[in-house]
């Protein structure tokens, strides 16, 4: 096995960085995200704040800090949904054909035909918003291009000598479908999961940053970004430590994502 | 062709009809919820009871959409509850100043991208080819918010060079109009910039590897033209169906923009409504929207189907 | 008399990840004016190696080594341009699978037509009118129908006097064949051989890949190239 190009392991290395740094906000943050320091308010990067103070006078890098467990909760958590619920269907439809998998195909069709953004609001904008309810609702967009990607993989693979072998012994759908068929096409599917995870964290500090997803007092990367911008002109700060959080994550899953496709199936690495 | 073309319409009604259902039914399924989030603190049983009577919210589902659907097909969109006008002037008005935003993103996007990845990847595995990668990276995964507000700060902030709100009408002069319009259109552009360029880059590269152009190179062909005339022209068709999907892309990517910017255009109009639970609007907007993105990818279709000489002319000849 | 084309010692390597893989040891031979030589070998010996060598289509990662002497001009000595001044207009090329060697987008006369303008300087409506009368050279019955035709609309035959069409249109002297009639039906391949075998005594020296002798059919030379 080739070793994966310097720029993937870095990814790797940073990301697991900012897992730990997450993990370990309530050892690592100076103080608690939501403690208020009201004399100094709005005070620029100092030693004792490193990275500032908000309108409230909360440590702007410890709220970074915390702010990192409720991203990657979300990218993780939609994208599990959408895997638990993509997945299965993706591999039934691709492998049974037949009626399923046409209802199936025209239902993606048509979820994939509407703006993502406006389908995820749709779904929050009518209950009363929470970190919960956006992964739920962001999961269940991800669930047609999951179910999508399983599906041309197990296309790929069911005309492989190994599953006409298992059908020829008479196995059961269920067998063939956990211990021959999820087994190879893992690959595809850990690629696109780990695009999707990076989708929802953006997706999701959108949301946020429109006020439909996490709300105050809660440290949230986009409900940051968003109070800042009252203050871009008299403290920048407030944006950049979340800003420059966020998209050092969302590169670093990327830079993964990309790198595990070209290492896992250098067949797949020129296609989107 | 036209039964293709025909095909694809009648698809394209379907879906904006199933998203009126749902758009529908996820404001009017739990009717108590818009009154009593309408009457917000002055909600007790008897003032959202008298409310939802009032607004017909209490009449059977299929009535009420019954109702608004054939106002739809008539043109009549129904009133914003909060600001008490009709919908469609305003509605239109925002559409039009978000479709010129999206439009010139589009158009610069579509250029620049295209170039970018046919440069990249005809100097592969070279310095640039790796800058455009790296682009392309950062370009993606930093959020469109985050550029317009570093936008800001450089350009409103610092270099106090142009405005970064609102909108600049034509009365005031084009100058005005122009430049509010540049921050919001640059940084739409910055992520599909990013999209297109790395799209048309594997395009172009599966393209150069083909036996065609190997072909075309040993007739003696210069190399822009084997490029530009055979790789390019077949690796734009997978670049076009994909353009589709940044419809999507751009739609959502306007709601931010518009926020970020209070550029009075129909995203900013659709938060507003969400804002302010303004339901008749919100489903105005959210089924314009889906129009919108429908007939983009049916004319995207089309384009494939009209590039690409496989489905266009189908017939064998001999 | 010199030769067409003679190749000296042509060497052929490629730098892999797993070391230098040779492609082709030290080929050598002569071909004359007029002559049709056949070059025949399994998979893996190296003759489209040397149809690459003479072509110009190996790429970055070979090394050629030795001389490629065609007019008593060393190509591999040549820089770019004038090498590409020479492929298409004096050294003509038949490829493997004609489907692929054709671009799907762009119609079968404009195809042929593109190497008359390039090389001949003909304006593109007389280039269109000599790719018909090319297209009724190969045997093909309407012409114009033909060239104003896209590859998928024709069949493996069509194709493969298309692209001999594209070949010999600006009356090279050597004409290169890789594998011309391997991708096609044997009845195809039939038709094809002797159209090859009628131009070969109408205009062109050639030099044909293929697996077997039978298939250069009327080779006046056989030849298998050294495994490496």
């Amino acid at each position: 096995m080739r070793l994966p190009p310097w720029r993937v392991i870095l990814a790797g290395y940073v990301l697991a960085g900012i897992v730990v740094a997450a993990a370990g906000a309530d050892w690592l943050a100076p103080y608690p995200f939501d403690e208020l320091h009201v004399a100094d308010r709005l005070h620029s990067p100092s030693l004792a704040y490193l990275a500032g103070t908000d309108e409230y006078g909360r440590d702007v890098l410890s709220r970074t800090l915390y702010g990192g467990r409720l991203s990657l909760f979300l990218g993780v958590a939609a994208t599990g949904i959408g895997l638990a619920a993509g997945v299965p269907l993706g591999l039934l439809a691709g492998y049974r054909r037949g009626l399923l998998d046409e209802v199936l195909m025209r239902a993606l069709d048509v979820v994939m035909s509407f703006p993502a953004l406006l389908l995820v609001l749709l779904i929050i904008a009518v209950t009363p918003p929470g970190l919960g309810k956006t992964a739920v609702a962001v999961g269940i967009l991800f669930v047609a291009p999951i179910a999508r990607v399983t599906r041309s993989v197990t296309l790929d693979l069911v005309t492989r000598e190994f599953i006409v072998a298992a059908r020829a012994r008479g196995e059961r759908l269920s067998y063939i479908l956990r211990r021959e068929l999820l087994p190879n096409a893992w690959p595809a599917i850990v690629v696109e999961g780990s695009l999707r995870v990076a989708f929802a964290i953006l997706l999701g500090a959108v949301l946020s940053f429109l006020g439909f997803g996490v709300q105050p007092p809660a440290a949230d990367w986009g409900l940051m970004i968003n109070n800042s911008r009252d203050f871009v002109e008299t403290a920048p700060w407030l944006a950049l430590a979340p800003g420059a959080a966020m998209s050092l994550t969302v590169i670093a899953v990327s830079l993964l994502g990309d790198g595990l496709r070209e290492y896992l199936d250098p067949r797949l690495a020129y296609r989107q | 062709m036209t039964l293709y073309f025909v095909q694809r319409l009648a698809a394209v009604a379907g879906v904006i009809t199933l998203m009126s259902v749902l758009v529908f039914l996820a404001t009017h399924a739990l009717p108590a919820t818009i009154a009593e989030v309408m009457l917000g603190q002055y909600a007790t049983p008897e003032t959202v009871a008298a409310l939802e009577t009032k607004l017909g919210l209490t009449r059977p589902l299929l009535t009420q959409y019954w109702e608004w659907a054939s106002g739809v097909l008539h043109g009549d969109l129904g009133r914003s509850l909060v600001m008490e006008v009709p919908i469609v002037p305003v509605l239109w008005t925002a559409l039009g100043r978000s479709a010129v935003l999206g439009a010139t993103a589009m158009t610069v996007v579509s250029v620049l991208g295209i170039a970018l990845g046919v440069v990249a990847a005809v100097r592969h595995g070279r310095v640039i080819d790796h800058l455009a990668s790296g682009f392309t990276i950062v370009g993606l995964s930093v959020p469109e918010f985050f550029w317009g507000l570093l936008l800001i700060l450089l350009f409103g902030s610092y270099l106090r060079l142009l405005p970064t709100s609102g909108y600049g009408t034509l009365d005031k002069g084009a100058g005005s109009y122009v430049a509010h319009l540049v921050l919001p259109v640059a940084t739409l552009a910055i992520g599909l910039l990013a999209h297109v360029a790395r799209l048309t880059r594997s395009s172009m590269l599966e393209a150069l590897d083909t036996a065609y152009v190997k072909a075309a190179r040993a007739r003696g062909l210069p190399e822009w033209a084997v490029v530009t005339r055979h790789a390019l022209r077949n690796a734009l068709l997978p670049t076009i169906t994909v353009l589709a999907q940044d419809i999507g892309f751009l739609i959502g990517g306007i709601v931010a923009v518009e926020t970020i910017f209070a550029y009075p255009g129909i995203g900013r109009l659709l938060v507003y409504a969400l804002e302010r639970h303004d339901w008749p609007l919100m489903q105005a907007a959210i089924l314009v929207l889906t129009a919108v993105q429908c007939l983009a990818n049916l004319a995207a279709d089309l384009l494939y189907a009209l590039f690409n000489p496989q489905i266009r002319y189908g017939r064998a000849v001999a | 008399m010199t030769p067409l084309l003679a190749l000296r010692d042509l060497t052929v390597t490629y730098a892999t990840e797993a070391g230098r893989l040779t492609a082709a040891r030290a080929v050598s031979f002569d071909l004359a004016a007029g002559e049709a030589l056949g070059l025949v070998g399994e998979s893996g010996s190296g003759k489209s190696t040397i149809a690459g060598a003479i072509l110009d289509l190996l790429g970055d990662g070979a090394t050629v080594e030795g001389d490629i002497l065609f007019e008593s001009v060393d190509l591999s000595e040549l820089d770019a341009k004038r090498r590409r001044k020479l492929l298409g207009h004096r050294i003509g090329a038949v490829f493997q699978d004609p489907f692929t060697a054709l671009d799907p987008a762009m119609t079968i006369g404009r195809q042929i037509a593109e190497p008359l303008v390039e090389h001949l300087r003909l304006r593109p409506k007389s280039a269109m009118e000599r790719a018909c009368e090319l297209l009724a050279d190969m045997g093909i019955d309407q012409p114009r129908r033909i060239a104003a035709a896209y590859p998928h609309q024709l069949s493996g035959g069509m194709r493969q006097r298309a692209l001999i069409a594209a070949a010999v249109a600006c009356e090279p002297p050597l004409l290169v064949l890789d594998e011309p009639t391997t991708a096609l039906d044997v009845t195809v391949e039939a038709q094809i051989l002797s159209l090859l075998a009628e131009l070969r005594q109408r205009c062109c020296s050639s030099v044909t890949i293929s697996r077997s002798c039978a298939n250069s059919a009327t080779a006046s030379r056989c030849s298998t190239p050294a495994r490496s």
